[in-house]
């Protein structure tokens, strides 16, 4: 109506391109943003004492208590790993104090070598916790109990044999040059202690993250019924776990003896608390599948310094206590509120529009000289295989005149000449059949939205070709699975150049993307030869329609929502460029095909109503509408109306060709010349349309145009 | 709607509320009638009221073309200066109407006028939707609003306008009943004597005494956009309902900035709004439930325009209706009366009076 197009101000722009939330909720649907709360708060912990305390930060003080914090962290990463198996060990504290007697008393009064006491004594770990792990594996008691119960067996155990042997214990005099050297020894100037714990830490990680056994393990913690339905060997695992659990305490209680050499009836007394509160303010969570041993050594560090800390300002050891059993009810707290609500704010910042100013749109009124002039040409488009088809999105057409279309359940249908009026079952794919398109040797190259690109030969058999391609790195989410394979279309080198719509919604919530505007869309290429896939653009607004040119150095690739299509040279001195070919159509543009004199046809699968045009410069209403409406209500661009256009090289729309009042083809979006005819499809329509081109090349065929007269 | 508001919306605090729309069920639930009527006359401007004079005669205004139809035969009257908004037929034969830019006129049989008035209680008479005589004699007079014309209902709309009232002439003086309305469009008498106004904007029918008092809402809250409501000799009011709501159409009436931009940059024909007969162009905004599937438009799509008449007791509560739906010819229905067994419909959007046969009573 008038030529003059409102922009809206800049900041509000910015403010929705940016989209504050979607960076937020991508952020969050990370696992490894669980690690970054406890990080933070590690490092402000770490800052806090370094400029509260001069000495803290020093080589000497942070060597020593890097000594004592790794006696304390293999215990936490002992009950960090029963806690993601699903159970607990409270046994931790008495396996630590058995197994520090057990290697002094074994060095100290047997006089065993110092290398053979270290293994048994790593070995006895291992025993005390497969005891545990038998009872609550194959027994099949609850860990809480059966540790607790253990916990005070082994205290008990622990505290008769110190007292028979307290005269024994207090002439120990260990001088073994071995022995020494992991007590006091360094590696790289950290204790030899701490500089085990790096190491450990970082194979066990590996282990538990990267391993079958130690999947397992998680997939037992998350759900024990559907670990033994999936064929794990649920009571074996647990019985490792626990098995490994005692053993990894035992580490620690090495290192504890080593240091210190001597038993005390306090030993490792309150460890299983202190434990248990660093993996829980680490991360790992008490419902059990879900942390890392990164979590667990974090937590452990958290709590050690805050440990340390109280202790250096004075405070009695009780009121410690407290301190920590407050900060495990706010992490447990907080762990809880962050599973349930985590999915809830991803959810809610699902779709995130952007302001989109169109200029206005080109005339298209009847009578008008426009190209694009109202017209009722498709009136008599001849109905093929009329009800026998649901949504031909695209139609293609073989050398034998046979009409292959995708349809909505997910099959690729053939209807052969002259009266196409029997349904053939040519393949069976699953997914939306999309774009379709036959190579060289007449396989048949579907893009099948939500599953990727796909082959079909000419006996029907399918074969996937890709369904990944390079990801971006620039976006949070990992995006290399394809989402919507849209449409599709062959070099002369054979390389398959083909558009994903968009990497964020499945198809159908198509909707959502019309709504964004955004542009997460992206034009890929697979190459044949070496069977790789990669993302040539992203960012593209609803990539849809792929055509090669006539001389094969180009591809026109449509952008629906932004109703423009834009340019990919291939060879020239434009090599690698995506320009803007066609800017500010009239309608949305679905497929782009060949024409037989040169030029080329295009779909409108809707136009661009005046009301939408203004929807698209305010992302707060479309946000509002998506969330107090329901979809049938919602704005949509026209998709009822819709036309064919012929373009030319230069990028000049030549003519149009109509279904004014929406009779036949509403939505239209491909079209495929074929021998002087013209095929239509429609995502959502019950027919094949056909209409015949006079003035066209008679003979004309896609394969002789793509692949030469054979 | 303010931001905190929508904070605490946000949150979760504060639910949103926003006046639900009614679904058609019950005495409302859509059949096909309307669509199934006949056609009986089509003047050649569109018609927009009709009613029934004394001796069974029927009239139609159409533009500023007022029309009696004899026994099926359709003759002109009279034109008139300015468009007709509105026809009463006076029980002394002479016969009352809205003419856009001149009032009150009182006219006799044929046309020839009697006496005009312009004002009545110092409030300019314009935009005239409803005219009715009470009992004791007094004429009661509604204005859709006091901004926009008649023809303007759209912009009267899309502005939030509350404009409206309804005034008193009597032969013992002028007064103002109500004011500030969204729209009356169709007033009827009770058998009390109260009066029962049809209030467009506001969907709902509010009920006065003569006093001015506001008594109660009949009906608080309506699928649709009222217009004329008419009183048979059975005691029932026939209401016609120009157009129907529909969840957008309420969205953007909050959208106040939105809105401004639509009213600024686009031509109404093309609004997000309710009109009288969809245009069937891709200029017009396209709901989602509107997109043809398999190459049918489903009926319960929703309406950019719709034919809906529904007859209502003695105390305006609905017993059954009559419509035309989406994909429909018969919308935009702004006048139904019963005369006899035949209940007589004008559709305004493609400019017919309709007729259809009701059972004998």
């Amino acid at each position: 109506m008038t030529a003059h197009i409102e922009q809206a101000p800049l900041v509000r722009r910015v403010f929705w391109r940016l989209a504050p939330t979607r960076l937020f909720a991508d952020l969050i649907s990370k696992s490894w943003m669980e690690s970054v709360i406890p990080f933070v708060l590690f490092v402000g912990i770490f800052t806090y004492l370094y400029i509260a305390n001069p000495a803290f930060g020093t080589i000497g003080n942070l060597q020593s208590i890097s000594a004592s914090f790794s006696e304390f962290a293999f215990p936490a990463i002992a009950v960090g790993l029963t806690l993601i198996s699903g159970g607990i060990d409270l046994s931790v504290g008495a396996i630590f104090a058995l197994v520090d007697f057990a290697v002094l008393f074994m060095i100290g009064v047997w006089g065993l070598p110092t290398w053979l006491a270290i293994l048994l004594a790593i070995a006895l770990g291992g025993v005390i916790g497969a005891i545990n792990g038998f009872l609550i594996g194959f027994m099949k008691t609850r860990p809480v109990l059966t540790t607790l119960v253990a916990l005070i067996i082994y205290r008990s155990i622990f505290n008769l044999i110190t007292l028979n042997y307290s005269e024994e214990l207090a002439v120990i005099y260990i001088e073994d040059p071995t022995w020494n050297f992991i007590a006091t020894g360094r590696i790289l100037g950290a204790p030899v202690s701490a500089a085990t714990l790096v190491i450990f830490a970082v194979v066990a990680h590996v282990i538990l993250r990267n391993t079958k056994l130690g999947w397992r393990v998680a997939a037992v913690g998350s759900s024990k019924k559907a670990a033994r339905h999936a064929g794990i060997n649920y009571p074996l695992v647990l019985f490792l776990t626990y098995c490994g659990a005692g053993m990894v305490t035992a580490l620690g209680a090495i290192f504890y003896a080593a240091r210190l050499g001597s038993v005390a009836g306090p030993t490792g007394q309150g460890l299983e608390i202190q434990a248990l509160s660093a993996v829980v303010v680490g991360g790992i969570s008490l419902a059990g599948g879900r942390g890392t041993v990164a979590r667990a050594v974090l937590g452990a560090a958290i709590v050690f310094l805050i440990q340390n800390g109280l202790t250096n300002i004075g405070l009695p050891g009780y009121f410690t206590a407290g301190i920590l059993g407050f900060v495990v009810i706010l992490a447990v707290g907080a762990d809880i509120r962050w599973e349930k609500n985590k999915g809830k704010a991803i959810e809610k910042t699902l779709v995130n529009p952007i302001v989109f100013s169109f200029a206005s749109t080109p005339d298209t009124s009847p009578g008008s000289q426009s190209p694009l002039a109202l017209n009722d040409r498709l009136k008599d488009a001849e109905g093929l295989a009329v009800g026998l088809i649901e949504g031909p999105e695209d139609v293609v057409v073989d050398r034998l005149g046979r009409i292959y279309t995708g349809e909505r359940q997910g099959r690729i249908i053939r209807f052969s000449p002259p009266y196409f009026n029997e349904r053939e079952v040519f393949a069976r794919i699953g997914g939306r059949p999309l774009g379709l398109v036959f190579d060289k040797d007449e396989n048949l190259i579907v893009c099948v939205a939500g599953m990727g690109l796909f082959q079909v030969d000419q006996q029907g058999k399918v074969e996937k070709l890709t369904d990944r391609t390079t990801r971006n790195w620039l976006s949070i989410l990992d995006n290399s699975r394809l989402r919507m394979a849209d449409d599709l279309d062959i070099a002369p080198d054979g390389k398959i150049y083909f558009s994903d719509a968009t990497d964020r919604f499945d198809l159908h919530d198509w909707t959502y993307d019309s709504l964004e505007g955004r542009g997460n869309g992206r034009l890929c290429v697979y190459d044949p030869a070496t069977k790789k896939t990669r993302t040539i653009s992203h960012g593209l607004n609803f990539a849809n329609g792929i055509c090669l040119a006539h001389d094969g150095r180009s591809v026109f690739v449509a952008e629906t929502w932004a109703a423009r299509v834009r340019r990919y040279w291939l060879e020239g001195p434009k090599k690698g460029k995506l320009e803007v070919f066609l800017d500010n159509l009239a309608g949305v543009p679905d497929n782009i095909n060949r024409a037989s004199d040169g030029t080329y046809w295009m779909a409108f699968a809707g136009m661009r109503s005046p009301m939408y045009d203004i929807s698209m410069r305010h992302p707060g209403v479309r946000l509002r509408m998506l969330k107090q409406l329901p979809r049938d209500e919602w704005l949509f661009p026209s998709m009822n109306h819709g036309c064919l256009v012929k373009f030319d090289e230069s990028g000049r729309i030549l003519e149009s060709y109509w279904d004014k009042k929406a009779e036949k083809h509403p939505m239209l979006t491909s079209m495929r010349e074929h021998k002087g005819y013209l095929y239509l499809g429609g995502l959502e329509n019950n027919r094949i349309g056909r209409i015949q081109l006079p003035d066209a090349d008679q003979n004309w065929t896609a394969h002789d145009s793509y692949w030469g007269k054979s | 709607m303010g931001i905190f508001s929508r904070l605490l919306e946000f949150a979760g605090i504060q639910k949103a509320e926003y006046d639900f729309i009614p679904s058609l069920e019950g005495p409302w639930a859509p059949n096909n009638m309307l669509e199934a009527a006949t056609e009986l006359f089509i003047p050649s401007s569109s018609p927009d009221m009709v009613a029934v004079e004394g001796d069974g005669d029927l009239l139609v205004t159409a533009g500023k073309e007022l029309y009696r139809v004899a026994a099926g035969i359709p003759s002109l009257v009279r034109a008139f200066p300015g468009t007709l908004t509105t026809v009463f037929p006076d029980s002394d034969g002479s016969l009352w109407l809205g003419c856009e830019g001149h009032g009150l006129l009182q006219v006799d049989r044929v046309g020839t006028e009697i006496q005009r008035k312009t004002e009545v209680a110092s409030v300019q008479l314009s935009c005239i939707t409803s005219l009715v005589r009470h009992h004791d004699g007094t004429l009661l007079i509604a204005m859709g609003s006091r901004q926009n014309g008649a023809e303007d209902w759209i912009h009267d709309l899309m502005g939030r306008a509350r404009s409206g009232c309804i005034v008193a002439l009597s032969t013992s003086g002028e007064r103002v009943i109500a004011t500030g309305l969204g729209w009356p469009s169709g007033l009827a008498l009770d058998h009390q004597g109260n009066v029962c106004v049809a209030l467009a904007w506001n969907h709902c029918l509010q009920r006065y005494g003569l006093n001015g008092r506001l008594l109660d809402r009949p009906i608080p809250n309506l699928p649709g956009y009222p217009a004329h409501v008419s009183r048979a000799s059975d005691g029932h009011h026939w209401m016609a309902l120009f157009g129907m709501r529909t969840q957008l159409i309420d969205f953007i009436l909050r959208e106040d900035e939105f809105r401004a931009d639509m009213m600024r940059n686009v031509d109404p024909r093309y609004w997000i709004r309710p009109t009288l007969l969809a245009e069937d162009s891709y200029m017009e905004p396209l709901q989602g439930g509107s997109i043809k599937k398999l190459g049918i438009t489903k009926a319960w799509a929703p309406p950019r325009s719709y034919g809906l008449v529904v007859e209502l007791d003695e105390n305006f509560l609905p017993l059954r209706s009559f419509h035309s739906r989406v994909g429909g010819r018969h919308h935009g229905i702004t006048s139904a009366v019963r005369s006899g067994n035949q209940l007589l419909a004008v559709a305004k959007g493609p400019g017919i009076l309709l007729s259809i046969e009701l059972e004998g009573k």
